[in-house]
C-alpha cells in the first residue's frame, strides 16, 4: 500500500489552513441576496409533505413485507423497505442543517427519530458533520472525507452493506458510552457537549438492547428486520448516491465546485435522497433547504461545472480514477469550469506534512 | 453609559434580514425579525467566526449561513446547530426611523 498523506485527524487545527478558510475563503458563486433569500425561506408545508410520503411509504412497504414473511416474496420486500428505510440517512442529513422546516422544533423532534433508525449519534454526528462543512475535504481536517487516498477499494465495497459505518460506529460508541472520548471525536466535538454525547451514546445501546430483546421475546428476527438491520441489508442505494458526493475528485482547495459533484437523478432517486444530488449547490449554501436546491442549481450552474448525467456517468469517472488512485495517489478527476464562470483564483490549500510520499 | 451611535435608517433593514457595519475595528449586525424588532448583536458566530452578515432571520432567531448555527436575537443565546457560546447583544433603539445602538465595552 502507497502512504501519501496521513488522513487522520489532527488534534489541533493547522494555522496556515485556519488562515487560508479566513483569508481567501470559500469560493462562493455570484448571487443576489435578494434571490438568496427566497430560496433558503423554510415551508413547513412543503417539508411535511415529503416527510409524510416517506413514512407513508415506509408504512406501505413495511406491510408488504410483513405480510409476506416468511415467503421468498418477503426477500423483495425487505430490498424495497429497506431502501425507503434508509432513505433516513439523508433526511438525517437535511435535518442535521435544520432546514426542511421553518418550526425548528419539528427539525429537532425528527432528527432525533432519524437519528435513532440510521444509528448516527445526534450530538457527535452534528459536530462531525459541522467540521465537514468547515474543512470540506481538507486533508487531516475534515472527518468525513468517504474516499482517502490511495483508495482501499474493498473497504469502500463494505459500504454498500453499511458494514465499514457500521464497524466504526461499534469502535467509537463502545468507548464513548464508558466516558471515554477517543481523539479524533474529540477533535471536533467541544468538551462542553461530552456529557450530553455520551448520555445518547447510552441511549442507543438502550436502544440496541430493546431491538435484541425484542426479537429474543418473538423468538425471531423479524422485529431486527424493521429496525436496525435495514441499516445493512437496505443501505446499498443510498451508499451508491453518497459516495458520489466527493470520490476521486480534487482535495484541500477551497472551492466546491472543484472538491464536490452534482449528478442528475431522476424524481424517485432524488426523492430517496432529498435532493443530495445537488451537491455543489448544498455546500456552497447549505441554508438552502433540500427542496430548493433544483431552483438554486438553476440559478448558479452557469458558474459551476458541467453536472453528470446520472450515475452512469459518475460511476464511470469514479471507477476509472479509484483504479488509478490505488497506484497513482496523486492523481485525481478534474473537473472543468465553464469559460463563464467565476475565477476560484488561489483556493489551494497546499499543506506540505501532507505531501510525502512514502 | 456611553452614547447612542447611529447605524442607518430603519428602512434599509429588510424585515428578517441583517445589515452589517463595523465599528472601532470590530464587526456587528444590525437585525430586524418578522415583528418589528430591531437588535444589534456581534457580527461574527461565535462557533467558527464565520460573518453572519451572509446569513438570514427566521422569526426571531439568526442563522450562521456556514453551519446554521441558531441565536436568539432577544438575547443572543444559542438555540440550534453547533453553537456553545451565546451572541453578545446591545441596547437597541429606533429613533425618528434611524437604528442607533448602544456599544458598551
Amino acid at each position: 500500500m502507497i502512504k501519501w498523506k496521513n488522513y487522520a485527524l489532527r488534534a489541533e487545527r493547522d494555522p496556515r489552513i485556519e488562515n487560508a478558510i479566513d483569508g481567501i475563503g470559500w469560493y462562493t458563486s455570484p448571487i443576489p441576496r435578494k434571490r438568496l433569500k427566497e430560496l433558503v425561506r423554510r415551508d413547513n408545508g412543503r417539508a411535511a409533505r415529503h416527510f409524510l410520503l416517506w413514512l407513508a411509504l415506509l408504512v406501505a412497504s413495511g406491510a408488504v413485507a410483513y405480510a409476506t414473511w416468511p415467503t421468498l416474496w418477503a426477500i423483495p420486500a425487505f430490498l424495497v423497505y429497506g431502501v425507503i428505510y434508509n432513505s433516513a440517512d439523508s433526511k438525517w442529513h437535511e435535518l442535521s442543517h435544520g432546514t426542511p422546516f421553518r418550526s425548528h422544533w419539528v427539525n429537532e423532534s425528527l432528527y432525533r427519530l432519524v437519528s435513532l433508525m440510521t444509528f448516527r449519534e445526534p450530538i457527535r454526528w452534528r459536530w462531525s458533520h459541522s467540521r465537514h462543512h468547515t474543512h470540506t475535504i481538507l486533508v487531516g481536517h475534515d472527518p468525513e472525507i468517504a474516499s482517502p487516498r490511495p483508495p482501499h477499494i474493498a473497504l469502500a465495497l463494505l459500504g454498500l452493506w453499511y458494514l465499514r459505518g457500521a464497524l466504526g460506529e461499534v469502535r467509537t460508541t463502545s468507548a464513548v458510552v464508558r466516558g471515554r472520548i477517543p481523539a479524533d471525536v474529540a477533535s471536533f466535538v467541544p468538551e462542553s457537549q461530552w456529557p450530553e454525547m455520551v448520555y445518547w451514546s447510552r441511549i442507543f445501546v438502550a436502544f440496541i438492547a430493546a431491538i435484541v430483546l425484542a426479537c429474543v421475546i418473538a423468538g425471531s428476527i423479524l422485529p431486527a428486520m424493521f429496525v436496525g438491520l435495514p441499516r445493512l441489508y437496505g443501505s446499498f442505494l443510498h451508499y451508491t448516491q453518497a459516495f458520489t458526493q466527493h470520490a476521486g475528485l480534487d482535495e484541500d482547495i477551497l472551492d466546491h465546485r472543484l472538491s464536490s459533484r452534482t449528478v442528475l437523478m431522476n424524481p424517485v432517486f432524488r426523492f430517496l435522497y432529498t435532493n443530495m444530488n445537488y451537491h455543489i449547490e448544498h455546500h456552497m449554501f447549505p441554508m438552502v433547504p433540500f427542496y430548493n436546491l433544483p431552483e438554486l442549481h438553476a440559478e448558479i450552474q452557469s458558474d459551476c461545472p458541467a453536472p453528470y448525467a446520472g450515475l452512469g456517468a459518475t460511476y464511470t469517472e469514479i471507477f476509472t480514477t479509484l483504479w488509478r488512485q490505488r497506484l497513482d495517489p496523486t492523481y485525481y478527476a478534474r473537473r472543468v469550469l465553464p469559460e463563464t464562470a467565476g475565477a476560484s483564483g488561489d483556493q489551494r490549500v497546499m499543506d506540505p506534512d501532507f505531501r510525502k510520499v512514502a | 453609559m456611553s452614547d447612542w451611535i447611529d447605524i442607518c435608517a430603519l428602512g434599509e433593514i429588510e424585515e428578517e434580514d441583517v445589515h452589517r457595519f463595523e465599528h472601532g475595528g470590530a464587526v456587528y449586525l444590525a437585525a430586524r425579525d418578522d415583528c418589528d424588532g430591531v437588535f444589534v448583536v456581534d457580527g461574527l458566530c461565535t462557533h467558527e467566526k464565520v460573518e453572519l452578515a451572509n446569513g438570514f432571520v427566521f422569526g426571531c432567531v439568526l442563522e450562521c449561513p456556514r453551519h446554521q448555527g441558531r441565536f436568539d436575537l432577544r438575547d443572543g443565546r444559542p438555540c440550534g446547530g453547533p453553537v456553545t457560546e451565546g451572541l453578545k447583544t446591545y441596547p437597541t433603539r429606533v429613533q425618528a426611523g434611524r437604528v442607533q445602538v448602544q456599544l458598551i465595552a
